[in-house]
């Protein structure tokens, strides 16, 4: 009986490793999700990294796709879409830029972002976009324009505003917009915030005129002005 | 001029919502300038403000502490409207009512309306601002003992001033959200030409936030030199004080006096929503980053996480305080994500960074900084 039960292990141990191998590799995890679909999977992946793209986000976009069990011939599909889009983003960006900006470029495109605005944002700053592109889409899905949209992002990127800060100008803007504002407006207000120094990650009200309250010392002699008498 | 710091405050420490209310308790303490023969006065203040989308207003009233104070009343009525800024000019136009009436020994009555167009231009970080200023308005001043046994007076002025002013802001340091400005003001009223040079700063230390401003006058009575340090502190949420002092300027439409004064007021706020946590919140610590994500869901039985950073398996998240949380240790990147509540996908409204995932689901998305 030991030796059935050793056996029986010994058979067991390649399929347990193998297992294991595969949770560490997320390439043999998508092997073994969609064992019949491998081939254009692989493919498809590898096209895209020699192109630039990331291959992780493509691996990773297969293994969402198990995960929400999607049929194979969708998760082929998406990732022939998605392929498409990060290369568009790696060219539109520039290989330099960094995995994270070139998925937060992909994302981008697919909200909606005009590719030109990638253009000019990757012309017009350097270094890591991943957090104003998503912010860009953000602010699109909002409702505000392209133009506006890329006006307050980079006028925080001029001013250095930190990752926190940037992340907060949607829900600056939403708030804008609760109060009744249009969504370029909001933006626009948001981006005036941003220009003058103002913006620290929450909007404020309107500002007050001079002179809104009483003169600060009430039984003066000065400051009566000119006029008649009467009594 | 307290009343006008204290909103000042107000409108530039709380975040705006759909509707602010504020109200306001504190004492204030006035010295009249040093030619002018008068007596400190010292009172008690209790009023509030409200922020409602373009409009704001406020209403205070004050007790006199001392034999040489004057109760007094006193409320604002006003419009503000903005448009434009980025890239190119912006433009804007503020206008209010002002009213109040002043006790004992005299009474001094004033009502003002004023109208403020401005217009801005971006310079890089930088910020040009023109500022148009318009008033009118009339007050009384009623001795009902005229001066010491006499029949009693009433002197009724008719009120005016016009003029304007050029000011340059720029912040300092964007992490530390300081920001400074200078100008200059020019004003001909009812009294004289008024003129003003001023510098300032201000910015946030941790939960306080502070603002000093030194202003030269030259008035039809002479040099007046106004100074102001203002500090705000949030206590907790819905409860700010706040503490000003300073040599007050000359209002040229009032025609009121510069004299030293000080307050300190306790702002309450009835209308501050409790906060919401935040989704993803980040503690940096070495080579990779603590990542806390809360759900606020009382409604779910059992709720899980799942993305790029579980090679999409889903991870349970835990209830505590009434809310799901989960702490994951992640490396720098950009991650999409989501939440199986009770076996059904979700994504909040206001997750950052939603984005359809090619399967018509939408995802969520967290971004972890380098170093």
């Amino acid at each position: 009986m030991r030796w059935t039960i050793l056996i029986l292990l010994l058979l067991a141990l390649p399929a347990v490793t193998g297992n294991a191998a595969a949770q560490d590799d997320p390439l043999a995890r998508v092997r073994q999700a969609y064992p019949t679909a491998t081939g254009e999977i692989e493919a498809i992946i590898s096209d895209a990294e020699s192109a630039g793209a990331p291959a992780d986000a493509l691996a990773a976009k297969a293994l969402e796709g198990a995960a929400k069990g999607v049929p194979a011939e969708r998760v082929v599909a998406a990732l022939h879409q998605y392929s498409l889009r990060l290369r568009e983003s790696v060219q539109l960006l520039g290989r330099e830029r960094g995995a994270s900006s070139i998925i937060s470029g992909a994302d981008a495109l697919r909200r909606g972002v005009p590719a030109e605005q990638l253009r000019t944002m990757a012309m017009e700053h350097h270094g890591d976009l991943t957090v104003p592109l998503m912010v860009m889409g953000d602010l699109m899905e909002a409702g505000v324009p392209a133009g506006n949209a890329y006006r307050v992002v980079s006028r925080a990127m001029i001013q250095e505003h930190n990752h926190e800060e940037m992340l907060a100008i949607p829900g600056a803007v939403r708030q804008m917009m609760r109060a009744g504002q249009g969504p370029g407006p909001a933006a626009d207000a948001v981006g005036q915030a941003i220009g003058s120094g103002q913006f620290h990650g929450a909007m404020h009200g309107p500002p007050v005129p001079p002179g809104s309250g009483p003169p600060d010392h009430a039984n003066s002699e000065r400051g009566k002005g000119k006029g008649k008498s009467s009594g | 001029m307290m009343i006008a710091t204290a909103m000042s405050i107000g409108a530039t420490e709380v975040a705006a919502q759909d509707a602010s209310l504020y109200v306001d308790a504190g004492v204030s303490h006035a010295r009249p300038p040093a030619d002018v023969t008068g007596d400190p006065a010292t009172y008690a203040m209790l009023g509030g403000r409200f922020v409602l989308g373009p409009t704001f207003g406020s209403a205070y009233g004050a007790q006199a502490l001392d034999a040489n104070s004057a109760d007094w009343l006193g409320g604002t009525l006003g419009a503000a409207w903005r448009t434009g800024g980025i890239g190119g000019p912006g433009f804007g136009l503020t206008g209010s009512v002002v009213a109040f009436t002043i006790g004992r020994p005299t009474r001094y009555d004033a009502a003002t309306a004023r109208l403020v167009p401005e217009a801005w231009l971006p310079l890089g970080a930088s910020t040009l601002r023109l500022r148009g200023y318009g008033g009118l308005g009339r007050s009384e001043v009623a001795d009902p003992d005229g001066g010491g046994g006499g029949p009693p007076t009433s002197v009724i002025s008719d009120l005016w001033a016009y003029g304007g002013g050029l000011e340059l802001a720029t912040p300092l340091s964007a992490g530390l959200s300081t920001h400074a400005w200078a100008g200059a003001e020019v004003y001909e009223a009812a009294d004289g030409t008024f003129l003003a040079g001023y510098v300032g700063g201000g910015g946030n230390l941790g939960r306080a936030r502070w603002n000093v401003r030194v202003k030269y006058w030259d008035t039809p009575g002479g040099d007046e030199l106004e100074l102001r340090a203002t500090l705000s502190i949030g206590l907790t949420r819905g409860w700010t004080v706040e503490s000003a002092a300073g040599r007050a300027g000359p209002d040229p439409l009032l025609g009121s006096p510069a004299g030293i004064d000080g307050g300190l007021t306790l702002v309450w706020q009835p209308l501050a929503r409790p906060a919401s946590p935040p989704l993803i919140a980040l503690q940096p610590s070495g080579d990779s980053t603590t990542v806390l994500i809360q759900l606020e869901r009382d409604d779910a039985e059992s709720v899980s996480v799942m993305g790029d950073f579980s090679a999409w398996e889903e991870v349970a998240m835990e209830r505590r305080d009434g809310r799901w949380m989960i702490r994951l240790a992640l490396p720098p990147g950009i991650y999409h994500f989501g939440f199986r509540v009770d076996g059904a996908w979700y994504v909040p409204d206001d997750a950052p960074g939603r984005v359809t995932d090619d399967y018509g689901q939408l995802n969520a998305t967290l971004v972890v900084p380098g170093p």
